[in-house]
């Protein structure tokens, strides 16, 4: 399950409704929708949306009838157990696997004001500007330690661009944190605060 | 020669004076010229008050000279205020003609210490070294620290090198729990360095060394424009950073001197 599909099976099961609604599915061998809404008192549209959302994830099974004039759908239970499996490790490769065979370094004029750490050998946060004149808006991200390690260690506009392992190396910062160094690096790359070589 | 600063035109040093003499004049007009040196007199002293101050900071021991000279001169103006009245020739006792003799002798030994640089803050004088072989290059400015490079010094060096650094009057340091910092402090930049107490030392221009050697540099953006052209600011910074750790080692080695000497070749206006 990946997590575009966990948050849409979380959104309905946090309706409150939810609960009644799959009680109803228990309790019955089969239930249409119009069947349930009128029983909880319900829109039909609502129940529709919930019943096919459950069906399409294989929670409720459902069945197409055709007793009346127009053919309509029955559900029923199908899983009795309810799980929400994301594999975070899998969901997020991208961030280990990440290359950084690239050189960074500052970019100019960019704006960006970084702010010490209280100790005033690394930076704890970075404000870029987004936009121009008065519709510009500020955008203020708070760095981990490694990350403000990181950043004080960046060259300077004109200054030669180094790798990130070297700037890494430089900065003195152990190998696990590369994957936030990265993220970081991406997030003001597509800023513009970085210049990738 | 010409120097990569611009000339400083700012009045600020001056305002003191300005003001002190207006203020002078006013009362003179309205109240007379008893309540008028008694005035100035104690403006003065307020000076000399001030001056003190900057001198407990730095104990750079010609600011003493200043001191006294203020404190002579607010004696003179209080002891020469009840033997003047308009319309009469002023007559003033021995002490007050000892003093008008004290003051004129202390303000041209100011005049000398003045002209010998002994009195001027030397932060424009480290700006311009620093930048002396740097080159023009466009847009490469940025607004935060570089760490430049590791210097071998312990503590104990480090902390003398910082009296040192202020008594010489190179600039103000601040102690922080890990590193000292430096910060060249140029002529008529020292009213509110030295008098805010809530001065934000953090976005001038410095040079910081950690107990661990490791040193780093700032540079204010005012400081970089007050230079003519756009230098290549790595290069800048590493330059000052170079120049704060040879002064560092010249002081170590015992050839301080060589530091002043270092100074004075940059040939700045003892003015600015």
């Amino acid at each position: 399950m990946n997590f575009k599909e966990a948050a849409k099976i979380s959104a309905y099961l946090s309706k409150d409704y939810a609960e009644k609604i799959f009680r109803l599915i228990m309790a019955y061998q089969d239930i249409s929708a119009s069947e349930a809404a009128s029983r909880l008192g319900i829109h039909i549209r609502t129940v529709q949306d919930f019943l096919e959302t459950m069906a399409a994830y294989d929670i409720i099974k459902k069945k197409e009838v055709s007793e009346k004039k127009r053919p309509y759908y029955r559900y029923s239970i199908m899983k009795k157990n309810i799980e929400i499996n994301i594999d975070l490790e899998k969901e997020f490769s991208e961030l280990t696997n990440n290359p950084s065979d690239f050189l960074i370094k500052e970019a100019r004029d960019t704006g960006a004001k970084f702010s010490m750490a209280r100790n005033g050998e690394y930076f704890s946060t970075v404000t870029i500007w987004i936009g121009e004149g008065r519709k510009s808006k500020e955008r203020k991200i708070s760095l981990t330690t490694a990350q403000g390690y990181f950043l004080y260690f960046l060259p300077f506009p004109d200054a030669q661009p180094l790798s990130v392992d070297e700037i890494m190396d430089k900065a003195n910062i152990n190998e696990m944190n590369k994957s936030e160094i990265l993220d970081i690096v991406d997030e003001l790359y597509n800023m513009k605060v970085i210049d990738k070589v | 020669m010409r120097h990569k600063q611009k000339p400083d035109l700012d009045i600020k040093g001056i305002l003191p004076p300005i003001t002190s003499v207006l203020i002078f004049i006013f009362v003179f007009i309205l109240w007379g010229p008893y309540v008028a040196f008694n005035t100035l007199g104690s403006i003065i002293l307020l000076y000399a008050i001030f001056i003190f101050i900057a001198f407990y900071r730095t104990r750079h021991i010609w600011t003493l000279v200043s001191v006294i000279y203020m404190l002579t001169f607010s004696s003179l103006l209080y002891a020469m205020a009840p033997h003047l009245t308009i319309g009469y020739e002023p007559y003033f006792p021995p002490h007050v003609k000892i003093l008008i003799v004290c003051t004129v002798l202390l303000f041209w030994w100011l005049i000398y210490l003045n002209f010998t640089r002994k009195l001027k803050w030397r932060g424009r004088d480290i700006l311009e070294l620093a930048a002396y072989h740097v080159e023009q290059a466009e847009g490469s400015f940025t607004e935060r620290p570089l760490p430049t490079s590791k210097v071998n010094v312990t503590k104990h060096e480090l902390d003398d090198f910082a009296h040192y650094f202020q008594k010489k009057l190179l600039g103000l340091v601040y102690w922080e729990d890990s590193r000292v910092v430096f910060m060249p402090l140029k002529f008529k930049n020292e009213y509110l360095a030295l008098y805010n107490p809530n001065y934000n030392y953090h976005e001038k221009t410095w040079v910081a060394i950690n107990y661990n050697g490791n040193v780093s540099v700032n540079f204010s953006k005012k400081d970089y424009l007050d230079y003519w052209e756009d230098l290549a600011f790595d290069a800048l910074c590493n330059s000052l950073s170079d120049v704060i750790i040879d002064f560092l080692q010249l002081y170590i080695e015992g050839k301080e001197v060589r530091i002043i000497d270092k100074l004075d070749s940059m040939k700045i206006n003892v003015f600015t």
